[in-house]
């Protein structure tokens, strides 16, 4: 198993939704991904079909188109094997070191410990994520010199 | 009119306007300046006013725009877990 990418992240469906349509810690743990380039937001075309399908249901099919094509601007697409869970098929497929859900079924001790047998990915509520991920601290693994500090406007 | 063409660049056409001098112009988005295309109109059509959009020129939506335009939805968290565990058959 190789060693899971510290700047490659997973964002559930139901994170990426929450990001549009509620706001609160699912923005502010995307916006993490939004301000810095070099962090990456990794999925697949299943998750994203999932998040359409939310916000189709819950707003409006053209907001969710609108959306998607913003997610895959920022998004680095990996490949879904057909029968995986979304998010967790970006995850394995990205070699992402975190993955964000509101799930408590995924966030699990029990879960935990299973997927590690396949993956070494860390399940996080995305409020912990956006309080404990620290770009300043991962920056050496970029760039030289001090850390430069966000390089993308989050909002544009 | 093929007015896209001729234009420098990566300038983008916004609209095609009759000149003072009844030549096709276009209106550059970028620049907001204006190019003749070399296209007389004739007298009947120089009488009224000739504004034309080329088409969709929107540039995609910011995520500023998205989040404004979703604020009206009333959507809690709840909510989404709901239709995502009913659409992946987990619910």
């Amino acid at each position: 198993m190789a060693d899971p990418n510290p700047l490659r992240v997973v964002a559930d469906a139901d994170v990426l939704a929450a990001d549009l349509l509620v706001g609160g810690p699912a923005r502010d743990a995307l916006d993490v991904l939004r301000s810095h380039s070099w962090v990456e937001l990794v999925a697949t075309d299943a998750l994203l079909d999932d998040c359409e399908a939310v916000v189709a249901t819950l707003a409006t099919p053209e907001l969710a188109a609108a959306h998607r094509t913003k997610l895959d601007d920022l998004r680095f697409r990996v490949d879904q094997p057909t029968g995986d869970h979304p998010a967790l098929a970006s995850a394995y497929n990205g070699n992402a070191a975190h993955l964000l859900s509101f799930n408590p079924k995924l966030r699990r001790a029990k879960a935990g410990a299973a997927l590690r047998k396949h993956l070494d990915v860390s399940v996080k509520h995305p409020r912990g994520f956006a309080s404990l991920f620290d770009p300043e601290r991962l920056w050496p693994e970029v760039g030289d010199g001090e850390y430069p500090g966000p390089d993308r406007d989050p909002r544009d | 009119v093929d007015a896209a063409s001729e234009l420098p660049g990566e300038e983008v056409a916004l609209a095609l306007e009759v000149g003072t001098d009844g030549q096709l112009e276009v209106e550059l988005a970028h620049t907001g300046g204006r190019v003749a295309v070399g296209k007389s109109l004739a007298p009947s059509v120089l009488r009224r006013p000739a504004f034309y959009c080329l088409g969709p020129l929107s540039s995609p939506m910011r995520w500023a725009d998205l989040f404004a335009e979703a604020e009206e939805y009333e959507v809690t968290v709840g909510d989404i877990e709901t239709e995502l565990a009913e659409r992946r058959g987990d619910g």
